[in-house]
C-alpha cells in the first residue's frame, strides 16, 4: 500500500506546475482572440519558468529541508540527477516555445495545442528522468512520445509531415513494445519493477541468467529507438525531415536526453551487476551509431535530413561517454547533452525561419550566397556548425573533450580514435553548408523577412551559451559532476 | 672541371679547423694533385680549338685552376694561393678586355670574324697583350713567378712528382700557344671583320680602358711580392711567409713525408725548362697564326676527328646531359609527378579515402527506403541480432 | 613589473583578435580604413614581438615571460603561456610576416575586404597562441582554431579549385590532430596534468612510460606534425593549398603554418619521447631525405610557378626535419634557423609570384619569358630571393642548410651526402625556372607592357631582402638566443647516452662564426 504524502507532491512539483499550465493553455485557447495567440506562448513560457523555479527551489532546499529524496514509495527520485535533467528540459522547452511563436504565426498553425503539447511532452520527459521504477519510466516515455507524435504531424496540410508523424507513431509504438516486454521479463525474474529492488535481486545470483540478459537487451532496444542508436536509428531521418523544424528542434534534444537519462539510471546506476555485458552493448552501439550517422550525412542535400543524421552521430558520441562510465563518463555525458541542446535547438530554430513559409527552402543549395546577403545570419549558422563539428572554443569541443577524457581513462582508446576520426568526417558535411553560404556568389532567394525578436533572443542565448560552455566550463562541469553523484550511491 | 667530384671542401674544412690539417693526408693530396694536373691539361687542349673568345678564356681559367690544385697537391699550398692571386689579376684583365672587344664588335665574339683590331683598339690591344704575356709565363711578369713556383714545387716539393712537373710544363706550353693564337686571331693579321661591324669599331671609353690599365699594371708587378729566395737580391718570399700561419701545421706534418725526388734537375734548370716551353708555344702560335695561316686549317682537316673532339670539349656537356640531366627530367616529369605524386599518393590514398568514405555514405543513404514495414523489420532485425549476440558471447 | 611586461604574451596573442573585432565594427564600404586598421594592428603586434625577442634572456634556460591562470578545474587545464628561444623566434616570424601579408593584399583583395582582414588577424591570434602555449590542451585549442580562418581565406578568396584545396587542407590537418588529441589525453592519464613543464618533469623519471606506450604516443604526436610540415608522403595537401590560396594565405601558410609542424617536433616529440624518437629517427631521416630529393625533382618539372614553390617548401622542410632527427646540437640549431629563413625566403617568393599574378592573372611559366626587360627591379628582387632559397652563402638560406648538413654528417655521412644532392637540385629547379621566366627574349607580347614594382611592392620586397641579407651575413643574434632551447632539447635526448660534463653552449662549437 502506498500512501500519498505531501512530500511526494512536493517532489514532483515541477511536473505538476507544467501540467497545470498545459491544461490552462488548452482551456484558455478558445478565449484568446485570433492574432493574439502569442499570449498563450507567453503563458507557456511563464509555466516553464515557474516549473524551473520549482525545480531550483527543490534543489536549493537540499540541506535545510528534505527537498530531495524518493517519492511515491520509491518510484520517483528527486535527486541532483533528475534536477539537472529537469533544468535541461525546462530550458529546451523554453527556447523552443520562444522560437516557435512567430513560426506558428507565419504558417498559420494552431497555437494553443502546440504549447500545451510541448509542455506535456516535457512533463513526460521529466518523469523519465526522475523515475526509479520501470513502469514509471514507461509512463513517462509514453507521455512524452505521444505528445511528440502529435507535434511531429503538426503541419496538417503537408503530406510529408503527416507521413513523418505516422511513421514515428507506428515505429515508436513498436519499439516501446520491446521496452515493455523487457520490463515484463524483469518483473518475472525479480518480482518487482522498482529499479533498486530489481537490481539487488538480480545481483544476488552469482551470474546472470540468459533470460536476464534478454530482458536487458529488450529494454535497450526500446531505449535505443528513442536515442536513435544504430541499428534503430532508421526512423530518425524521415521523421526529422518531415516534422516542422521547431518540433524537430524539440525532438532531437528533449526525448533523446530523457532516454539517455533513463539509460544512465538503468544501465549504469542500477543493473551494474551485468558488468561486461552492458559495456559491450554500449561499445558496439556507440561505434555503429557514430559511423552510421556521419557516413549517412555526407551526401544529404536536404539540410534537415543532414542534421538528422548529425543528431544520430552525436548520439553516438554520447554513447561513447556512457560506455566509458564512471564519474567522469557520466559528467561528460551530462555536459555534452547541455552543449548539444544549445547547438541543435539553435540550428533548427534558425533553419525554421530561413526556410520561409511552408518550409520551402530546406535544401543546402538554398543557402548559397547567404553570407553576402545576410552575413549575421550566416555567421550564426557557422557558429552552430563549428560547434557541432567540435572546433575548440565552442561547447561542442569541450563536450567531446570531456567524453574522450573519460573514455581514455576507461581505456577505450580504439573507440576514442574512431570517434575522433568520425569527427573529422563530420567536418566535411558541416563545411559543405559553410561552403554554400560563403564560397558561392549566387544570390538565392531566401526568406527575406527580418528575424523576429523572439528568434533573435533564442539565437543570442544559444550562441552565448555555446561560447560560455566552450570557454568557461567550470560552473557547468561542477554541476554535471554533482548531478552524476546520485548514480553511485 | 673534370667530371670528378673534387674534394674541395676538404680544403674548406681544413680552414675551419686549423687544429687538424686534414689535407696533410698524402693520399688525399695525391688525388688532388692528379686531378689538378689532368684538369689543367685537358682544359688547355680544349682551349686550343675554341673560336669564341670568351669560351677560350673560360677554359683557360679552368686550366689555371688546375694549376692551383697541382700546387696544393704537391704540398706547396702557398704557391697555389699565390697563383690564385696573380691569376685573378691577369684573367680579369683578359675578360674585361674581351668585353671591350665585344662591345666594339657590337656583340660579336667569334674570333674568325675578327682580326687586325689592334689598329682601332689600341689600349685594349696593349693591355690584352700584357695579360697574354703574363699568363704565358714570360719572365718578369706576374704569371711567371707564380707558375714557376708551382712547377718547382711539383718537382721538388714535399709531395712532388716528376709526372706533375712534366705535365705542368707541357701545359704551360699549350697555354702560351692558345693565348697567343687568341691574340693573333683577334688583333693581328688581316681584318676579317664584316662590313657592318666595321663602322662600329672604336676604342672603348675611358670607363672601360682605365680599369684595363690598372689591371695590366698589377699583372706586371704582382709577382714581385714573392721574389724567390734563390735569385739575386735575395728574395724575401714575402707572400709565402704571409701565409705561413695558415699552412704551418700542414707543412710541418708534411715534413715527415719523404718525397720521391728524382733529384736531377736544379731549380735554374726547372725555371729554364718552363720558360722554354712557353717560348716554344709563343713561337709556334706566331708562326701558325701570323705567318703561315693555312697550316691550322690543314692540320684540322688532316686530324679531323681529333679536331672535332677538341672543339666539342670532349663531349663532356653532352655526356652530362645524357647521363644526368635528361634522365632526371624524364623521371620527374613522366613518373615522379604524375604516377607517384598525383597518382599513387594523391589519387589512390588521399582521394581514395575520400571516395570510399563517401561510397559508404551512399550505401547507407539507400537503406532509407521510406517504407514503414522495412523500417520495422530493421528494428526487429536489430533486436534479434542483439539477442543472438547474447547467446553467442555471454552464455 | 608593469602589467604590460608581465602579460606581454597575452597581448601578443590577443591584440590581433582585438584588431579583428575592431574591423568587425567598421562598415564594409570603408575599404581603405579597413586596410589601414588591419595594418596598424599587425604592425603593432610585430613591434611587440620584436620587443619580446630582444628582451629574451639568452643565457637563461627554461621558459620566460610565463603566465599562468587556472582555466578548467576538472580536468585541470591551465592558461599557461611561456616562451624560450625557439618559440620566441617563431612568434617573431609570425609577427613579421603578417603586416607584410596585409600589405601584399592591399590592392588584390577587392571583394569582401573586411572579412578577409578579420580572418587574417584572427589567424595571427591562432598562430601566436600555438607558439606560446605551455599547456597541451591550450596548444590544441589554438592549433585547431587556426584552421578556421585559414579555411575561409583559401575557400573564399582563392583561385579556381579553392574549395577542394581548402577542405583537403582542413581534413588532412584535422585527421592528424585527432590522433594528437588522443595522445594528449592518454598522456594526461599517465601524468595527471596537461602542463608541459610538469609533464616533462614527470617523464624525467624513467619508469613513467613503457616503451610501447612511448612509441604510440610519439607516433600520435609525430603524425599530426608530419602532416603539417609536411613530411613525405603526407604532403599532397600542400601543393593544392598553396596554389589555390590567395597570396597572403600562401605566405602565411608557407611562412608560419608549416613551421608549426617542426616546432611541435622540437617542443613535444623530442623532449617528451626521446627513446621513441631515437627508435624512429632512421625512418624519419630517410623520409626527410626522400622529401628533399623528391620535392626538388617534382618541383623541377612543374609548369605552374606557384606549385613549383610549393614543392620547394617540401624540399626545404625536409632539411629541417632531417636536422631535427639527427640529434646534434648544430643540426638542430640549423633546423631552427632554417625554419625562420625559409619563412622569409619562401614568403618572399610567394609574394613575388603574387605580384606577377596580379598583373597577368596566370602562373604558368610558359606564359612568361624575358621578363627582365620590362621588369628590371622586380627581376632583381626575384633573383636575390631565389639565391636565398637555394642556399647561397651570405644569404640566409645558407646558414641553416650548412649547419644541418654538418650535423647530419656527424650522425651518418650518407644523410649529408644525400642532403647535399638536394642542395644541388634546389639550384637546378630554381635557376632553371629563373632562366625560363626572366632571361632571354620576351616571348609573349603581353609581357612587354607590364609595369614594374610600385612603391608598396618595393617597400615589401626591400624589407624582405634586407632581412635575407642581414640574416645571411650576421646570424649571431638569432643563433645566440637559440642556444638554451637547443641545450635543453639535447639534454633530454641524451639523458641515456652521455655523462654530461661542462658543455659549452652549442653556439660556440661551430668554429668562428
Amino acid at each position: 500500500m502506498i500512501t500519498l504524502q505531501p512530500l511526494d507532491m512536493m517532489r514532483i512539483l515541477p511536473e505538476i506546475v507544467l501540467s497545470v499550465f498545459a491544461v490552462l493553455i488548452m482551456v484558455l485557447e478558445p478565449f484568446v482572440r485570433a492574432g493574439h495567440k502569442k499570449l498563450l506562448g507567453y503563458l507557456a513560457l511563464l509555466g516553464v519558468i515557474a516549473a524551473g523555479g520549482a525545480s531550483a527551489r527543490l534543489t536549493s532546499l537540499l540541506y535545510s529541508w528534505p527537498g530531495m529524496g524518493p517519492a511515491f514509495g520509491g518510484s520517483i527520485a528527486a535527486d541532483e540527477f533528475s534536477s539537472f535533467f529537469i533544468g535541461l528540459f525546462m530550458f529546451v522547452a523554453g527556447i523552443v516555445i520562444l522560437g516557435s511563436m512567430d513560426y506558428l504565426e507565419r504558417d498559420h498553425h494552431q497555437h494553443g495545442e502546440f504549447y500545451a503539447l510541448i509542455l506535456m511532452g516535457t512533463v513526460g520527459m521529466c518523469f523519465m528522468a526522475a523515475s526509479t521504477d520501470l513502469i514509471m519510466i514507461f509512463l513517462g516515455l509514453e507521455i512524452s512520445s505521444i505528445a511528440t507524435y502529435i507535434l511531429a504531424g503538426y503541419r496538417r496540410n503537408d503530406y510529408l509531415c503527416n507521413e513523418a508523424s505516422l511513421k514515428y507513431f507506428l515505429l515508436g509504438s513498436f519499439a516501446t513494445a520491446f521496452l515493455l516486454y523487457g520490463i515484463a521479463f524483469v518483473y518475472g525474474l525479480t518480482g518487482t519493477t522498482n529499479l533498486l529492488g530489481a537490481s539487488v535481486r538480480l545481483a544476488a545470483s552469482p551470474q546472470w541468467t540468459p533470460l536476464a540478459h534478454v530482458a536487458l537487451i529488450l529494454m535497450f532496444v526500446g531505449l535505443a529507438f528513442k536515442l536513435s542508436a544504430a541499428p534503430f536509428q532508421i526512423w530518425a531521418p524521415d521523421v526529422y525531415q518531415g516534422a516542422p523544424a521547431p518540433v524537430t528542434a524539440f525532438m532531437s534534444v528533449g526525448p533523446k536526453a530523457a532516454a539517455f537519462a533513463v539509460l544512465l539510471r538503468v544501465f549504469l546506476g542500477s543493473f551494474t551487476s551485468a558488468g561486461d555485458f552492458s559495456f559491450w552493448i554500449l561499445w558496439i552501439s556507440a561505434a555503429l551509431t557514430m559511423c552510421v550517422g556521419n557516413l549517412g550525412a555526407l551526401w544529404q542535400p536536404n539540410i534537415k535530413r543532414l542534421l538528422a543524421y548529425s543528431s544520430i552521430a552525436h548520439a553516438g558520441y554520447v554513447l561513447v561517454g556512457v560506455a566509458a562510465g564512471g564519474q567522469r563518463g557520466i559528467s561528460g555525458v551530462l555536459y555534452y547533452l547541455v552543449a548539444y541542446a544549445l547547438m541543435n535547438v539553435g540550428a533548427f530554430i534558425l533553419i525554421a525561419y530561413l526556410a520561409g513559409a511552408d518550409e520551402r527552402l530546406v535544401k543546402i543549395d538554398d543557402y548559397r550566397g547567404l553570407a553576402s546577403s545576410r552575413p549575421a545570419v550566416a555567421a550564426c549558422l557557422t557558429v552552430f556548425f563549428l560547434s557541432l563539428a567540435g572546433f575548440p572554443t565552442t561547447a561542442g569541443f569541450l563536450g567531446k573533450f570531456f567524453i574522450f577524457r573519460a573514455a581514455i581513462h576507461s581505456h577505450l582508446i580504439g573507440l576514442t580514435i574512431l570517434a575522433l576520426l568520425n569527427s573529422v568526417v563530420s567536418v566535411y558535411y558541416y563545411f559543405r553548408i559553410i561552403v554554400a553560404m560563403y564560397m558561392n556568389d549566387d544570390k538565392k532567394e531566401t526568406a527575406d523577412a527580418v528575424l523576429p525578436w523572439s528568434v533573435r533572443t533564442v539565437l543570442a542565448i544559444c550562441i552565448l551559451g555555446i561560447f560560455y560552455l566552450g570557454l568557461m566550463p567550470n560552473d557547468f562541469m561542477g554541476l554535471s559532476t554533482l548531478a552524476a553523484m546520485p548514480l553511485f550511491k | 672541371m673534370l667530371p670528378l667530384p673534387l674534394p674541395w671542401w676538404a680544403t674548406a674544412c681544413e680552414k675551419r679547423r686549423p687544429k687538424m690539417p686534414l689535407s696533410a693526408a698524402p693520399t688525399a693530396l695525391a688525388v688532388v694533385g692528379l686531378v689538378g694536373c689532368l684538369t689543367a691539361f685537358f682544359a688547355a687542349t680544349i682551349a686550343l680549338t675554341q673560336n669564341d673568345l670568351k669560351r677560350m678564356l673560360a677554359y683557360s681559367t679552368i686550366s689555371q685552376l688546375g694549376y692551383m690544385f697541382m700546387g696544393c697537391g704537391a704540398g706547396v699550398f702557398a704557391a697555389g694561393i699565390f697563383h690564385l692571386m696573380t691569376h685573378a689579376f691577369f684573367k680579369s684583365l683578359l675578360f674585361l678586355a674581351a668585353g671591350s672587344v665585344m662591345h666594339a664588335m657590337g656583340g660579336e665574339l667569334d674570333m674568325r670574324k675578327m682580326g687586325g683590331l689592334r689598329h682601332k683598339l689600341k689600349w685594349t690591344h696593349l693591355t690584352f697583350l700584357i695579360g697574354t704575356l703574363a699568363i704565358s709565363g714570360v719572365p718578369m711578369l706576374a704569371g711567371f713567378f707564380s707558375k714557376d713556383e708551382i712547377l718547382a714545387g711539383d718537382y721538388e716539393g714535399p709531395l712532388g712528382r716528376p709526372l706533375l712537373f712534366w705535365m705542368g710544363t707541357l701545359t704551360a706550353g699549350l697555354t702560351a700557344f692558345y693565348m697567343f693564337r687568341g691574340l693573333c686571331l683577334t688583333f693581328y693579321g688581316k681584318s676579317r671583320v664584316e662590313p657592318e661591324a666595321e663602322h662600329h669599331l672604336h676604342e672603348s671609353s675611358s670607363k672601360m680602358t682605365v680599369p684595363l690599365m690598372v689591371l695590366a699594371f698589377f699583372s706586371i708587378v704582382a709577382g714581385y711580392v714573392s721574389w724567390p729566395k734563390a735569385w739575386p737580391f735575395h728574395g724575401h718570399e714575402a707572400f709565402d711567409h704571409y701565409l705561413d700561419p695558415v699552412f704551418d701545421p700542414a707543412t710541418k706534418a708534411l715534413s715527415y713525408v719523404s718525397a720521391e725526388h728524382v733529384g736531377g734537375l736544379t731549380p735554374e734548370a726547372l725555371m729554364g725548362l718552363s720558360v722554354l716551353a712557353g717560348l716554344i708555344g709563343i713561337v709556334l702560335a706566331l708562326w701558325w697564326y701570323l705567318k703561315s695561316t693555312e697550316i691550322p686549317d690543314e692540320l684540322a682537316e688532316r686530324y679531323a676527328d681529333v679536331y672535332r673532339i677538341l672543339t666539342h670539349k670532349y663531349y663532356v656537356d653532352e655526356f652530362y646531359n645524357f647521363i644526368i640531366v635528361r634522365p632526371l627530367r624524364v623521371i620527374s616529369e613522366k613518373f615522379l609527378w604524375p604516377v607517384v605524386d598525383a597518382g599513387a599518393i594523391d589519387n589512390v590514398m588521399v582521394n581514395g579515402t575520400g571516395r570510399s568514405t563517401s561510397a559508404m555514405g551512399d550505401v547507407l543513404r539507400r537503406i532509407q527506403s521510406g517504407n514503414i514495414p522495412s523500417y520495422a523489420t530493421w528494428v526487429l532485425l536489430g533486436a534479434v541480432l542483439w539477442v543472438l549476440y547474447i547467446f553467442a558471447f555471454h552464455t | 613589473m608593469s602589467w604590460y611586461s608581465t602579460h606581454i604574451l597575452t597581448i601578443i596573442i590577443f591584440l590581433p583578435l582585438l584588431g579583428a573585432v575592431t574591423l568587425a565594427c567598421l562598415g564594409r564600404e570603408r575599404a581603405s580604413a579597413i586596410r589601414w586598421v588591419a595594418l596598424l594592428f599587425s604592425l603593432l603586434t610585430f613591434l611587440i614581438t620584436v620587443c619580446l625577442y630582444s628582451q629574451l634572456d639568452p643565457g637563461r634556460a627554461g621558459m620566460q615571460f610565463q603566465e599562468l591562470r587556472l582555466w578548467m578545474f576538472i580536468p585541470p587545464v591551465n592558461y599557461h603561456l611561456g616562451v624560450d628561444g625557439l618559440s620566441a623566434l617563431m612568434i617573431l616570424l609570425a609577427g613579421f610576416l603578417t603586416p607584410l601579408s596585409v600589405l601584399v593584399s592591399w590592392k588584390s583583395i577587392t571583394v569582401r575586404t573586411k572579412e578577409f582582414f578579420i580572418f587574417l588577424l584572427a589567424l595571427e591570434t591562432g598562430m601566436m597562441g600555438v607558439f606560446a602555449s605551455l599547456d597541451l590542451i591550450l596548444f590544441f585549442v589554438f592549433w585547431e582554431v587556426m584552421l578556421i580562418p585559414m579555411y575561409f581565406l583559401i575557400g573564399i578568396w582563392g583561385h579556381e579549385r579553392r574549395v577542394y584545396a581548402a577542405i583537403k587542407f582542413v581534413l588532412f590537418t584535422m585527421a592528424g590532430s585527432a590522433l594528437m588529441l588522443t595522445g594528449i589525453i592518454y598522456l594526461y592519464n599517465i601524468t595527471d596534468t596537461f602542463d608541459l613543464p610538469r609533464i616533462m618533469a614527470h617523464l624525467a623519471n624513467f619508469s613513467s612510460l613503457s616503451p610501447i606506450a612511448e612509441r604510440w604516443l610519439f607516433l600520435a604526436f609525430f603524425i599530426a606534425f608530419a602532416i603539417k610540415v609536411p613530411v613525405f608522403p603526407f604532403h599532397t595537401w600542400l601543393p593544392d593549398a598553396h596554389v589555390e590560396a590567395p597570396t597572403a594565405g600562401s605566405v602565411i601558410l608557407a611562412g608560419v603554418l608549416l613551421k608549426m609542424g617542426t616546432y611541435g617536433m622540437l617542443r613535444f616529440c623530442l623532449p617528451l619521447f626521446p627513446d621513441a624518437s631515437r627508435e624512429f629517427a632512421p625512418l624519419i631521416c630517410v623520409l626527410a631525405i626522400i622529401g628533399i630529393i623528391y620535392g626538388a625533382l617534382v618541383a623541377m618539372v612543374q609548369p605552374d610557378l606557384k606549385k613549383l614553390v610549393a614543392y620547394s617548401s617540401v624540399a626545404h622542410l625536409g632539411f629541417c626535419v632531417l636536422g631535427i632527427f639527427v640529434f646534434r646540437p648544430e643540426a638542430i640549431e640549423g633546423s631552427i634557423y632554417q625554419m625562420f629563413s625559409h619563412g622569409v625566403s619562401t614568403g618572399a617568393l610567394f609574394m613575388l609570384v603574387g605580384m606577377l599574378y596580379d598583373r597577368r592573372h596566370t602562373r604558368l611559366i610558359s606564359e612568361f619569358g624575358g621578363l627582365a626587360t620590362p621588369l628590371p627591379v622586380y627581376s632583381t628582387f626575384f633573383l636575390i630571393v631565389v639565391l636565398s632559397s637555394l642556399g647561397l652563402p651570405l644569404l640566409n638560406g645558407f646558414v641553416g642548410e650548412f649547419l644541418i648538413i654538418i650535423g647530419a654528417f656527424h650522425s651518418h655521412a650518407a644523410y649529408a651526402a644525400f642532403a647535399s644532392i638536394g642542395v644541388v637540385l634546389a639550384a637546378v629547379y630554381l635557376l632553371w625556372m629563373y632562366q625560363r621566366v626572366f632571361y632571354g627574349e620576351v616571348t609573349n607580347s603581353r609581357n612587354l607592357t607590364l609595369s614594374d614594382c610600385d612603391l608598396r611592392e618595393k617597400l615589401i620586397l626591400t624589407v624582405m631582402v634586407i632581412v635575407i641579407i642581414a640574416m645571411g651575413v650576421y646570424p649571431q643574434p638569432f643563433l645566440r638566443r637559440m642556444d638554451q632551447s637547443v641545450n635543453s632539447i639535447m639534454l633530454r635526448i641524451e639523458r641515456h647516452t652521455v655523462i654530461l660534463t661542462d658543455r659549452a653552449p652549442a653556439g660556440h662549437t661551430g668554429g668562428g662564426r
